[in-house]
C-alpha cells in the first residue's frame, strides 16, 4: 500500500521581518488518513498550506510525498493533489461560468469521456442541480459556491485534497451538509485529506488525527478519539473554548458566568 | 447591466465611439470621397477660399485642403492605432511574463524597463528617429521602443494583484500550465483595464507623431499628414493663418474623442462595486 | 410597555419588488438578550438596519418599529440620529473594518464617547481606560494607542463592546460579531457579552447563524427563513419544542457538529484507532 509521507522539517523566514513563520515543523498523513490542523488565525496554518501544497519553498527541509519532493511529485502526477480554499469567491474566476470553472482542470489531463458529462457526473456527486452550469459565481450561494469548487477539486480524481479552511466561512448548518458530503467523498474516491480549520468540532466530525498548531509549532499530536488525553496546556485551552449546543433535555443550566478568565490571556 | 450595455446608455461614449469609427471609415474609403489628388498641386489656385470645388479652400501650393485631411486620416489616425496595438502586444507579453513569473525573470524583465524609462519618453523618440533618420516607420518605432516598457509595468502590477487569487493558485496546484494560466486567467482579467490605459494613450501617440511631423522628423513632404499640415501652415500663419484650422481642429477632435472614450470605458468597467449581489438561494 | 416593539416590519427591494423581510414581530424588555438566528442572507442583518434606518436607500421599511413609544420609522431623521449611537448601539461583524486605519484605537473611542456622551477629552480618556480594564483587556494603555490591523480580530471586537458599554445605550444591536472569529477569541467575546449583560441593564439583540453561540447569551429566540419569521418564543420553549421544520433542522445540524466532538471526548480510543 501506498503510504504518502510529507515531512516539513522546516522553517520559513520572512526576510523583510525576520519574523519566523513556521518553525521545525514535522508530520506525516498516511493514505487514506484524515489529517487534522487547527490552529488560530497568525498560528501560520494559511503559510503551511502553501507549502505542502508546493506554491512556496520552504528555507528548510521538504515536502515530499510518495519519498518524492512535492514539486518534483506534482509535475510527474498532474491534478493527483487539490485544494478547496477558505475564500469561495477568490477561489473562482468571476469571468467563468460554473461549467468552465469545474471544466478547468479536466483540461490538463486527457479524457475518455466528454467533459460536459463528466461535469454533470460533479456537480449530482456534491448534490448540485445541472441548472447551474450556465450560471456566475456571484449567482450562487456560499454554501452552493463551496460545492462547485469541491467538484472542482475532484474532477481529476486527486489522491491527495489540502482542505485550507475550506467550511470556515460557511453558516454553521451548512458546515454540517459540507462535511457530510466530504466523508462520503472520500469513502467512494478513496482521498486522503490534509484538513485545515479553527473549530475543532469540525475536525472530530471527519479527521482521525488532529495537530495542534501555535505560533509555528506543532505543540501535539493525538489521534482524535484521544482528545481528552491532551497534556499541551494549549492544546488544553483550545478544547475547553469550543463552543458547543447542547440539549436541554441532560444539560441542567445554561453556562456559567465567568468572573474571571479561567486561563492566561495572550 | 454588463460592460456592453452600460458602455452603450453613455451618451458621450457612444459620441465619441461614432466619431472614431467615422473618421476611420472616412479614412479607409479617402480614395474614393475625396474630391482630389491630396498630392497634386495646382498652384493657380493656391490659397482658394471655401467653394463647393473646393470645400475647406487649398494650401499653398494649391492641394485640396479636404483631400489631404481626408488622406492624412491614414497616416495620423490608422498609424497610430497600429502604434498602439504593437506597443500593447510587446508590453503585455513582458509584463505578464513577468508579473506570473516573479523571481529571476521578473527581476531581469524589469531592470530592462528600468533603464528604458528613465529616459523621458519624448527625447528618446527624438533620439531615436535621429539615429534611425526621419521617416513615418522610423516614427512609429520609436514610438513603440518609448512606450513598451511603461505598458510592461503596468500590466506587471496589474498581473500580480490577480496572481494572489485563489483561483490561480488552484490552477497551479492542479497542474495547469503556466501558458494556460497566462491565457485564460490573467489576460481576460487585464484586457479591461488595458484597453482603458490604451484608449487614454491613443490621442497622446497621435499628437506625439503629429509632432514629430510638425519637427519634420516623421512624415515627408509631400506625404498628407495633420502634423505635417500644421507644420506647414505654420510658415504661412501670419498672412493666411486659417490655413491651421482644418488639420489642428481635426487633431483636437480625434484625440478628444479618444480621451473621453477612454473614460467612459473605465467608469463602464467599474460598477462591480454598485451592482448588488443577487444570490441564488 | 416594552422597550422595543417590532410589529408587522416589511422590507422591498424598490428597484425589483421583492420582498427582503416579511412580516417580522417581536418584543425586548430590559435587560433581556433576543437572538436572531438563521442562515446567511436570511434577512437578519436587514431586519435590524431597518430597524435603525441604516437599510440601503434602495430599500423601503413598512410596519411599526416603537421604541419607548416613539416609531422611528416615522421619526425625523435628526431625532433618529439622536437614538442611533445614544440609545441604539450597534456592532458590525468586521470589527477591523468598523475602525479607521489611519486613527488609533484610543483616538476613536475617545471621539466617539465625546460626540455621544458630551464628556471631555481628559474625561473620555479615563472612561476609555476603565471599560477596557473591566473587559479584562490587559494593559489597555497599550491597547489604546495601538491600530486596528496590530490587533486580533477578537481584540477589536471587545474593543468595540466596551465602547458600546461606555456609550450606555438602552438596547445593543450585535450582527453577528463572532462570526468572522476563531474558537478562542470567540469564547472571550462571548464571555464580554455575558459580562456586559451582568453589569449594564442593556437589552440585546445577537444576531448570529450559530445557534451553539446563541445558547448561551439569549434567553428569547427569533427563527429566521428567507426573509420570514418561522419560529419566535423563549429558547428554552424552541429549543426543546420546535414547532418549524426549519428549526429542527437547525438544531439537528448543531447538534450533530456538537456530538462528534462530544464522542471524541468522551471515548478513550479502543476499538476505533
Amino acid at each position: 500500500m501506498d503510504i504518502y509521507k510529507s515531512y516539513h522539517k522546516g522553517g520559513l523566514f520572512f526576510l523583510k521581518d525576520r519574523q519566523k513563520v513556521l518553525q521545525g515543523i514535522s508530520f506525516s498523513v498516511k493514505q487514506g488518513e484524515c489529517v487534522g490542523l487547527i490552529g488560530e488565525s497568525g498560528s501560520g496554518k494559511s503559510t503551511l498550506s502553501r507549502l505542502v501544497l508546493g506554491l512556496e519553498k520552504p528555507d528548510k527541509g521538504e515536502v515530499k510525498v510518495e519519498g518524492d519532493n512535492i514539486l518534483t511529485w506534482r509535475k510527474k502526477n498532474l491534478g493527483q493533489m487539490s485544494v478547496v480554499f477558505q475564500d469561495y469567491n477568490t477561489a473562482t474566476n468571476p469571468r467563468f461560468t460554473i461549467q468552465e470553472i469545474i471544466a478547468e482542470p479536466l483540461f490538463t489531463l486527457p479524457q475518455k469521456k466528454g467533459i460536459t458529462t463528466l461535469v454533470l457526473e460533479l456537480l449530482d456527486k456534491v448534490g448540485l442541480s445541472a441548472k447551474l452550469l450556465a450560471r456566475y459565481p456571484h449567482e450562487l450561494s456560499g454554501g452552493q459556491l463551496q460545492r462547485v469548487c469541491l467538484a472542482r477539486a475532484i474532477s481529476t480524481q486527486p489522491r491527495l485534497m489540502v482542505l485550507d479552511e475550506a467550511l470556515s466561512s460557511l453558516d454553521v448548518s451548512i458546515q454540517v451538509q459540507i462535511l457530510e458530503l466530504l466523508r462520503n467523498l472520500k469513502k467512494d474516491l478513496n482521498l486522503t485529506y490534509l484538513f485545515i480549520a479553527h473549530d475543532i468540532q469540525t475536525i472530530t466530525y471527519l479527521c482521525d488525527q488532529v495537530l495542534f498548531l501555535y505560533q509555528g509549532k506543532i505543540l501535539e499530536q493525538l489521534p482524535s478519539c484521544e482528545l481528552s488525553t491532551a497534556k499541551n496546556d494549549y492544546a488544553k485551552r483550545l478544547l475547553a473554548s469550543v463552543i458547543t449546543f447542547d440539549d436541554y433535555d441532560y444539560d441542567e443550566n445554561l453556562p456559567v458566568v465567568h468572573d474571571e478568565p479561567q486561563y492566561n490571556r495572550r | 447591466m454588463n460592460f456592453w450595455q452600460r458602455l452603450k446608455s453613455d451618451r458621450l461614449a457612444v459620441l465619441c465611439i461614432g466619431i472614431i469609427l467615422g473618421v476611420l471609415l472616412l479614412g479607409i474609403f479617402a480614395p474614393l470621397i475625396a474630391p482630389h489628388d491630396p498630392l497634386q498641386p495646382n498652384l493657380k489656385v493656391k490659397f482658394a477660399s471655401n467653394s463647393l470645388e473646393y470645400p475647406l479652400g487649398t494650401d499653398q501650393l494649391g492641394r485640396c485642403v479636404l483631400s489631404r485631411v481626408l488622406y492624412g486620416i491614414q497616416n495620423t489616425v490608422v498609424l497610430a492605432l497600429i502604434t498602439m496595438g504593437v506597443t500593447l502586444f510587446i508590453g503585455a507579453i513582458f509584463g505578464i511574463i513577468a508579473g506570473f513569473s516573479r523571481g529571476k525573470v521578473d527581476e531581469g524583465i524589469m531592470r530592462l524597463c528600468d533603464v528604458l524609462l528613465s529616459f523621458p519618453s519624448e527625447l528618446m523618440i527624438l533620439a531615436i528617429v535621429g539615429m534611425l533618420g526621419p521617416g513615418l516607420a522610423n516614427a512609429v518605432i520609436a514610438n513603440i521602443a518609448a512606450k513598451w516598457a511603461w505598458y510592461a509595468r503596468m500590466i506587471r502590477s496589474l498581473v500580480m494583484e490577480y496572481a494572489d487569487k485563489n483561483y490561480i493558485r488552484f490552477a497551479k496546484v492542479s497542474g495547469c500550465s503556466a501558458s494556460h494560466i497566462m491565457g485564460k486567467h490573467l489576460l481576460p482579467g487585464v484586457v479591461g483595464d488595458i484597453i482603458v490605459l490604451a484608449t487614454l494613450d491613443t490621442g497622446w501617440v497621435i499628437l506625439t507623431i503629429s509632432a514629430l511631423s510638425f519637427l519634420g522628423l516623421g512624415v515627408q513632404a509631400p506625404t498628407p499628414e495633420w502634423g505635417m499640415m500644421l507644420s506647414e501652415a505654420k510658415n504661412i500663419m501670419t498672412t493666411h493663418p486659417a490655413q491651421m484650422l482644418p488639420p489642428g481642429i481635426a487633431i483636437m477632435v480625434v484625440v478628444a474623442a479618444f480621451n473621453f472614450l477612454g473614460d467612459s470605458i473605465q467608469n463602464a468597467l467599474n460598477p462591480k462595486h454598485n451592482q448588488p449581489k443577487a444570490v441564488v438561494k | 410597555m416594552s422597550l422595543l416593539e417590532v410589529r408587522n416590519l416589511h422590507v422591498y427591494d424598490v428597484r425589483s419588488a421583492e420582498i427582503l423581510v416579511k412580516d417580522i414581530y417581536f418584543t425586548i424588555e430590559a435587560n433581556t438578550c433576543l437572538g436572531i438566528v438563521g442562515e446567511s442572507g436570511g434577512g437578519k442583518s436587514v431586519t435590524c438596519k431597518a430597524i435603525l434606518g441604516l437599510a440601503n436607500p434602495w430599500l423601503e421599511t413598512r410596519g411599526q418599529v416603537l421604541f419607548d413609544g416613539i416609531n422611528l420609522l416615522a421619526a425625523e431623521q435628526e431625532e433618529l440620529r439622536q437614538i442611533r449611537g445614544k440609545r441604539i448601539c450597534m456592532i458590525l461583524q468586521d470589527a477591523m473594518t468598523a475602525f479607521d486605519p489611519l486613527y488609533t484605537i484610543g483616538y476613536q473611542m475617545i471621539e466617539t464617547l465625546c460626540e455621544h456622551r458630551q464628556h471631555t477629552k481628559k474625561n473620555a480618556e479615563i472612561i476609555a481606560m476603565e471599560i477596557l480594564q473591566k473587559m479584562y483587556i490587559r494593559e489597555p494603555n497599550l491597547v489604546l494607542k495601538k491600530y486596528a490591523h496590530q490587533l486580533s480580530g477578537g481584540m477589536l471586537q471587545r474593543c468595540m463592546i466596551a465602547l458600546a458599554m461606555a456609550l450606555k445605550p438602552d438596547i445593543l444591536i450585535a450582527d453577528e460579531p463572532t462570526t468572522a472569529l476563531d474558537a478562542i477569541n470567540q469564547q472571550e467575546v462571548i464571555e464580554e457579552f455575558q459580562r456586559l449583560r451582568q453589569m449594564t441593564g442593556m437589552a440585546v439583540i445577537f444576531i448570529s447563524h450559530d445557534l451553539g453561540v446563541v445558547q448561551q447569551l439569549a434567553e428569547q429566540i427569533l427563527v429566521m427563513k428567507d426573509g420570514e419569521q418561522v419560529e419566535y418564543g423563549s429558547m428554552k420553549q424552541v429549543l426543546q419544542n420546535p414547532q418549524h421544520a426549519y428549526t429542527r433542522y437547525l438544531l439537528d445540524t448543531r447538534k450533530t457538529l456538537t456530538k462528534s466532538f462530544r464522542d471524541a471526548m468522551r471515548v478513550r480510543c479502543q476499538e476505533k484507532c
